[in-house]
């Protein structure tokens, strides 16, 4: 691998939280991903009457206060977590490297109008808009709410690219480019944006954790993921009732996003000093 | 310099004024009637409905609608509250912003003094065990999400020791004639899991900020000179390092202010602290597009704000900045 | 010296000023809620928060005991009303005991009751105020205690008409008020009544103060302050409770949640029969328009196959334990005409199965979901989601009908949003709990035709209901046998899943002594409570904590 987005990874791993970090990560993606095959149905209520069981062998995290199985939930609720999130952010770092990289190249009023409309949209807490937007469609569906989530996330990226392209842009190899007659496109595509990969993928990171957190806050309310849809934000919603008399309800999820976000951060952390040395 | 303040302001205003475009839009995104939500009590007959209908000017081109509402949100008048009807939107913010300052200038208190400190503490001790696990601890912290805390922290020291309240600002018993030191003790009595929770979560930004700058100062020469000098070594750091180290202080000021909203949205619901985290949480469960607007603006006005105040304060606190 | 000083500070604001010495059963109560009374004054449509409060500040003539029949005038008490006597069969006349006085000294006049049965008739009132009083044909005063009632025609339940809708207000203050205005006038900010407790104040959104009335008529109430402290979470509730700041909590289900209350030795709960019934009320019109029929729900088969799909049985005992039962109808507990040897009939999936297939139902594209014609078996379930019993239910309710290929949507909504809703039609199953009223003419509002513009939101119309109620409320002959046919005749036209009738279970303290709650207005006997000598804690005294 070459370029400079292979050398910030390189550098993440060199760190032992990031390489912590980044394991944990694909352990969690791999539960995710094969987890769901093995594993019971988790909106199934076997025995109502029951209701919460302690972790057991049939049941090894335990079933919450309506007999669901707290691990199979758990895990579905990660796929669903890190499917939200992979797609948001995708969706944002498209929106914000595009727009942010055009809008810098171009300059002249466009970069103006589209960096003050930015600067507007970041004064708006993003919790807020996300609520708004939400509340106008209830039952949202999941795709849809990553969408509207990823579609909220794209300013600060766009700042920033923006920033490394009027940085870039005065650069030799840019205007050896220009001079040989590339376009703009061109230019912007294959010269620019590669060059700005590393900040760009530190953003992704921290914004994936982000999603995390703020779908998990919007499940929370009943905004977000709808039942019988796992998630762990829902998770923490229906465990409130049996808070004290089944810890495990709310643990799982709770540790759940906790490890996941810590290891995201951690890994952007480890990317953020291989970018920049002098933070270590 | 007075040039560049009244151009920061200006650029402020027009970011405001681009934000009452974007909330103005987004709330005409509402598919069918936003008034649809008003019913509940049945105090309002078809009357006052289309006299409502009216004042909002639903009833007229969408320009129009726009010039109403700007001229409005400059005065602060977002109209009527749908779900506390017939209470206006302004005054209910206006009630609740004490309560907000209150909890958010706590946590910014306990931001500062632990966060901070443990920042400096961290840049001087760089590489060491204090340093490494206080790096994981802030971390993990950083990774919760604030309502599970909250929660936590209610079924442990309010529910199972009995330490704390399990929410709300005040006991509900205080006498009207209570003096202001039982007050101050009831009111710090119910403080504390919220701020506490607040904090803990957010405590990690400023440790990192201060850290890091703290660094960078630290490596600079006139800190080897004053070490050189003999000077004790806390004067050393306190004293001449941090002082021109203090950029994150003024980042968490400016952070700070639209933390009273939308980063407390979780904890005052939970907390039943009456602050607009949790106006807006229930704006949102009550469908009250009137209200979640005007918490909005106010917000973004707090942002950019903030955001000015945070500019200004760089330039009298950044060396590299002010030379500039 | 200068810390002496400060100490002896800290000592003086820490000793409440004017802590005098008290009875020894006199007490406060601090009773958590999850609604706000904003305005708990008769002649408007009452929500439970403002009924509550208001049955603590005004008095009705008479109140309902014992044998909760609202037939005749066997099993009232009085109240304002000293006695009564029918003078025929259209008139009824009541002597108001001269001993009532509202909260400002003046007593309580026949003027009071005449203005507000004008009220009632005003253009602005409420239609279902109204509509209540509708058989009132006149009320005049008589001499300085009499109020004559006269009725429009005979029927069985004149007394119970007349004493619920007949709750006098102040005229002395009121009577310059129009009915449209009344809800926003200052006096519904500070009402005045003549009830044993009077109106302190209220704390928008936190808390309302109500204080003991010495001068009571009917005896001074041992509990010297009553606070109604609003928290809307559920789990807040709870935990006002759990944690000490709360003295009293209603509705505390599910089981496990008595148990917790059970778990902490000062407190203990308290159940009662209620008047509460809960319920999925089907959509007979398109969701959010009246002018179509719905889709899906049309199709009485379609209804018929949810119901016997459903194990109610599991649902109820699964969340409410002893604390419920199943209904036969929208009846409660306490109502006289339930038939008390009908039992629900057991779960019948497999036939409920079938019914669907025979209607036309099937899953074409293999999806789990039935669908005919290309319209899929989905159902959006609106439920407030304040309310934990509710939402557990829904979620069996949605995982339940899953198995039979029915697409349950659970749409979570707000109090004042979810009543929206219901009125506008923007349902197509509508979980609901209704009080009913004492009286089975109540049933009137929500399963017949007639009540289309009131409370019947499912808009379900069956004219042979209505004729039937008519009869029933006529009185020509035995009401009995004729609402139990109305309640026949619902089973079978199916508008509704009736879940459950629940036992009101409240968590009280048990430093107080001679609780008494009245299932159709729960907390109106509290003047009658009073604190356990010896047990009282600082609240009691005049002290915070």
């Amino acid at each position: 691998m070459r370029g400079p987005l292979a050398e910030v990874l390189r550098g993440a791993w060199r760190s032992p939280s990031g390489r912590w970090g980044l394991v944990t990560l694909l352990v969690i993606a791999a539960l995710a991903l094969a987890g769901p095959l093995v594993l019971n149905d988790p909106a199934a209520m076997p025995d109502v009457m029951a209701g919460a069981e302690s972790p057991s062998l049939a049941h090894p995290l335990g079933t919450d206060a309506l007999s669901r199985d707290v691990l199979s939930r758990t895990i579905h609720g990660a796929r669903v977590s890190l499917g939200i999130a992979m797609l948001a952010v995708c969706l944002a770092m498209l929106l914000g490297t595009t727009i942010g990289a055009a809008s810098g190249y171009r300059g002249g009023w466009i970069d103006t109008v589209i960096m003050r409309t930015v600067d507007a949209g970041l004064a708006i807490p993003r919790l807020l808009v996300l609520l708004l937007l939400v509340l106008v469609w209830e039952r949202i569906p999941t795709m849809a709410l990553a969408v509207v989530i990823g579609s909220t996330g794209w300013l600060g990226t766009c700042r920033m690219v923006r920033g490394e392209v009027l940085r870039l842009r005065q650069m030799e190899f840019v205007r050896a480019a220009q001079a040989l007659g590339a376009s703009s496109g061109r230019i912007i595509l294959r010269h620019l944006i590669p060059n700005a990969a590393g900040p760009v993928a530190v953003s992704a990171t921290l914004g994936v954790a982000d999603v995390i957190l703020l779908e998990a806050g919007l499940s929370f309310l009943g905004m977000g993921v709808q039942p019988p849809t796992p998630s762990w934000g829902g998770m923490i919603l229906d465990a409130r009732p049996v808070l004290l008399s089944a810890p495990w309800t709310s643990l799982a999820p709770g540790l759940a996003i906790l490890v996941t976000v810590l290891a995201v951060n951690l890994v952007g952390d480890a990317l953020q000093r291989a970018l920049d040395p002098r933070s270590a | 310099m007075s040039r560049w303040i009244l151009r920061r302001l200006l650029q402020g205003v027009i970011t405001l004024a681009v934000v009452m475009v974007l909330l103005f839009l987004l709330m005409r995104l509402t598919p069918g009637d936003p008034l649809g939500g008003i019913a509940g009590d049945r105090l309002m007959s078809p009357e006052e409905m289309q006299l409502l209908r009216a004042r909002y000017g639903l009833d007229q081109p969408i320009l129009q609608q726009f010039m109403t509402f700007a001229r409005g949100a400059v005065q602060g008048d977002f109209g009527t509250s749908i779900h506390r009807y017939p209470d206006r939107v302004g005054p209910l913010i206006r009630d609740r912003l004490p309560a907000s300052i209150l909890l958010g200038g706590t946590v910014l208190l306990l931001n500062f003094t632990i966060g901070i400190g443990l920042g400096v503490l961290q840049a001087v001790h760089r590489g060491s065990r204090f340093d490494r696990w206080l790096t994981r601890i802030s971390l993990a912290a950083w990774a919760l999400p604030s309502f599970w805390l909250g929660l936590v922290l209610i079924a442990v020291f309010s529910l199972t020791l009995g330490l704390f309240p399990a929410g709300q600002m005040q006991d509900p018993l205080l006498p009207a004639d209570a003096g202001p030191l039982t007050r101050l003790v009831d009111l710090l009595h119910h403080l504390a899991l919220p701020a506490l929770t607040l904090s803990a979560v957010s405590l990690a930004a400023g440790m990192r900020f201060q850290r890091t700058a703290m660094l960078e100062v630290l490596r600079l020469d006139f800190v080897r000179a004053a070490r050189a000098r003999g000077l004790p070594e806390r004067r050393v750091i306190w004293v001449h390092a941090w002082r021109n180290a203090l950029s994150p202080v003024v980042t968490l000021l400016g952070l700070w202010l639209p933390m009273l909203v939308a980063g407390s949205i979780y904890v005052e619901s939970i907390f039943n602290w009456p602050g607009l985290g949790s106006l807006a949480a229930e704006a949102i469960s009550g469908r009250d597009y009137p209200l979640l607007l005007g918490t909005a603006m106010l917000t973004s006005v707090l942002v950019v704000a903030g955001g000015v105040i945070a500019d200004l304060g760089y330039l009298l606190v950044d060396p590299r900045v002010r030379d500039s | 010296m200068r810390i002496a000083g400060l100490v002896l500070l800290l000592i003086a604001s820490a000793t409440p000023a004017g802590a005098q010495p008290r009875a020894p059963d006199t007490g406060t109560i601090v009773i958590v809620v999850g609604q706000e009374a904003t305005t708990p004054i008769p002649t408007i449509p009452a929500t439970k928060a403002n009924g509550d409060i208001m049955s603590l500040l005004f008095l009705k003539l008479a109140r309902l005991d014992g044998s909760r029949g609202t037939v005749g005038d066997r099993g009232y008490t009085p109240e304002l009303a000293v006695r009564w006597s029918r003078r025929d069969s259209l008139t009824i006349a009541f002597e108001l005991d001269p001993r009532a006085r509202w909260h400002d000294g003046r007593p309580v006049l026949p003027r009071d009751v005449v203005h507000t049965f004008a009220r009632v008739r005003q253009p602005g009132v409420d239609p279902q105020v109204r509509l209540l009083a509708r058989h009132i044909a006149s009320v005049t005063a008589e001499g300085d205690r009499g109020v004559v009632v006269r009725f429009t025609l005979s029927y069985p339940e004149q007394y119970y008409d007349a004493i619920e809708n007949l709750v006098p207000l102040p005229s002395h203050l009121v009577d310059t008020i129009p009915a449209n205005r009344i809800a926003s006038s200052a006096f519904a900010q500070a009402p005045l009544g003549n009830g044993p407790y009077r109106w302190v104040r209220r704390e928008p959104g936190r808390q309302v103060e109500l204080a003991a009335d010495p001068n009571f008529f009917l005896g001074r109430p041992k509990l010297e302050r009553v606070i109604f402290l609003l928290a809307r979470d559920y789990e807040a509730q709870i935990n006002l409770l759990l944690d000490g700041t709360a003295d009293a909590l209603e509705n505390v289900n599910p089981p496990a949640r008595i148990a917790r209350v059970n778990a902490r030795p000062s407190y203990r709960v308290v159940a009662g029969p209620s008047y509460g019934v809960g319920y999925l009320l089907f959509n007979f019109k398109a969701y959010g328009d009246s002018t179509q029929p719905h889709p899906i729900l049309a199709d009485p088969a379609v209804r018929t196959a949810i119901i016997t799909g459903l194990d109610r049985s599991l649902i109820l005992r699964s969340t409410l334990g002893p604390y419920g039962s199943i209904p036969e109808g929208p009846v409660a507990q306490l109502h006289w005409i339930r038939d008390p040897g009908w039992s629900a009939p057991k779960a019948d999936p497999v036939g409920a199965a079938a019914r669907l297939r025979q209607a036309g139902w099937i899953d074409s594209n293999g999806d789990g979901i039935l669908d005919r014609n290309g319209v899929p078996l989905i159902l959006r379930l609106n439920y407030p989601g304040t309310n934990a019993v509710r939402a557990t239910m829904a979620a069996q309710v949605q995982e339940q009908l899953r198995h039979l290929g029915v697409r349950i949507e659970l749409v979570r909504l707000d109090g004042p949003v979810w009543l929206a809703r219901r009125e506008t039609g923007e349902f197509d199953l509508d979980f609901s709990q209704a009080v009913m009223t004492p009286s089975p003419t109540g049933l009137v509002q929500s399963w017949s035709c007639g009540g289309m513009s009131g409370s019947n939101v499912g808009r379900y119309c069956n004219p042979r209901i209505d004729s039937l109620l008519l009869a029933a409320a006529l009185g020509r002959t035995d009401p009995g046998p004729l609402y139990r046919e109305v309640l026949r005749q619902i089973r079978v036209d199916a508008p509704a899943v009736f879940l459950f009738t629940v036992s009101n279970a409240t968590a009280v303290h048990t430093r107080f002594q001679n609780v008494q709650f009245r299932p159709e207005a729960w907390w109106s006997l509290l003047w009658k409570w009073s604190v356990r000598p010896g047990a009282q804690i600082a609240r009691d005294r005049g002290v915070s904590r």
